[in-house]
């Protein structure tokens, strides 16, 4: 009988047999699957904040410089013969104040919808929940339950989705990150990214641009994204 | 691999720094995932999910060069989990073609390379055979060279268990080599191989 092999052999061929099993699995193209962890760590990031203060406190920023710089805008009265905010009564198309005319898109923006898919309804709290941070530019907050959505529009023509988002960070005054390898994205019209850690998708829509941007909970953005596009 | 690298992309931990761990990392987890579940979706999936946990929990890796074994624990673990929900044990029904030409030993014969050939062959058919506990803690040892306590300590599990495995998984994998042996040996004895 043939004396038994030595363990130290039977490692040597376990190791490069499994080796070589490893290696001869066929491996598809990592770039998709790190373009959908990348996906994935945005929206995870958004899931844990539901906890931990930093990231709570960056979401609570976001809120309050837009509820600030709205309240400041419409105090200094600059912008009297260009609405700044929509009110309560977004639905009449009218501006808290004496502005009854409806803006037209290209210099206010688009008016935002009075609800979001998926029952987001408008906030009603006023000034400080409908901005138009700039010429061409529009945003909303919405809520449900527990999750803020914050719309967004510019309407301003030629604006690269890429550079619409950065734009839209600097507004807010947020760091604003853009995923790297987003090709596949950007091929079906959309990007997603982050601004101060909270995910976002921005779009093309008609001339314009739109985003969506978490502000807390944790909504399915890609569904809510496709809701919204008007049909072809 | 480079562990030194390794360890300080894991401190740095910005998004080029996953990157490029993702880089390292991407073909040896999906294999030891695909090698557990043979199906290309799910293997994605759970690829995908284990690198999410780990760029989320990279901050509790304590031995920073350790990122790859760690991960590899991750995945493994998703995938033994996915098993048991899925409840179907299916690593034999698409066996891989062997690879050609990789890392051969350098034998001294043809008589010699071709037996050894046929060894690893055999092996790389039982090593299908495991149970993926064993698959799992075979990968930890032999593809990522980590000790049994260090094994133990990432699974979370005793370094007896680790230690029974192993011997369970090793004595499988040698038993794969035997049955020309004992024809051989029965030849010998007279009593035929057929």
């Amino acid at each position: 009988m043939q004396a038994r092999r030595t363990d130290r052999s039977l490692d040597h061929i376990i190791g490069e047999a499994l080796q070589r099993e490893l290696e001869s699995v066929p491996v598809p193209p990592a770039a998709p699957l790190w373009a959908r962890i990348r996906a994935g760590l945005a929206r995870a990031g958004k899931k844990r904040a539901a906890f931990p203060w930093r990231q709570m406190a960056g979401a609570a920023a976001l809120v309050l410089v837009f509820a600030g710089v709205g309240l400041a805008l419409s105090r200094s009265g600059m912008f009297s013969s260009s609405p700044l905010f929509y009110g309560e009564n977004v639905n009449q198309d009218c501006v808290k104040g004496d502005v009854a005319e409806k803006p037209s898109s290209m210099e206010r923006g688009a008016a935002p919808p009075l609800a979001l898919p998926g029952g987001f309804a408008l906030e009603e709290e006023g000034a400080q929940d409908l901005i138009q941070a700039g010429e061409g530019w529009t945003a909303a907050l919405y809520r449900r339950g527990e999750e803020k959505l914050l719309w967004i529009s510019c309407d301003a023509p030629v604006l690269d989705l890429r550079e619409f988002v950065l734009q839209a960070g600097r507004m807010l005054g947020a760091g604003t990150e853009i995923a790297g390898e987003r090709t596949t994205v950007l091929q079906e019209g959309r990007l997603e990214f982050t601004a101060g850690g909270r995910p976002g998708i921005a779009w093309r829509e008609g001339e314009g641009t739109r985003a969506l941007l978490v502000l807390s909970g944790s909504p399915d953005l890609q569904a809510l994204q496709a809701q919204l596009l008007p049909p072809p | 691999m480079d562990r030194v690298r390794v360890a300080q992309l894991v401190r740095k931990n910005d998004n080029a720094s996953r990157r490029e761990l993702f880089e390292i990392f991407y073909r040896p987890t999906y294999a030891a995932v695909f090698a557990l579940l043979r199906h290309r979706e799910s293997a994605e999936d759970i690829t995908q999910e284990a690198f999410i946990r780990a760029f989320q929990n990279i901050d509790r890796l304590r031995e920073k060069d350790k990122f790859g074994p760690w991960l590899a624990a991750i995945a493994t673990n998703l995938a033994r989990n996915h098993l048991k929900r899925e409840k179907r044990l299916c690593y034999y029904d698409k066996p891989i073609e062997p690879a050609a030409g990789s890392a051969a030993a350098a034998f001294c014969s043809t008589e010699e390379r071709l037996i050894r050939e046929e060894e690893i062959a055999r092996v790389r058919a039982a090593l299908r055979t495991l149970s993926p506990e064993q698959y799992q803690v075979v990968i930890l040892q032999y593809y990522y060279n980590l000790k049994l306590d260090e094994i133990a300590r990432l699974l979370n599990i005793s370094p007896g268990t680790v230690k029974s495995r192993l011997f369970r998984a090793r004595d499988r994998l040698s038993r794969a080599l035997e049955p020309e042996e004992d024809l051989v040996c029965q030849a010998d004895e007279g009593g035929g191989a057929e």
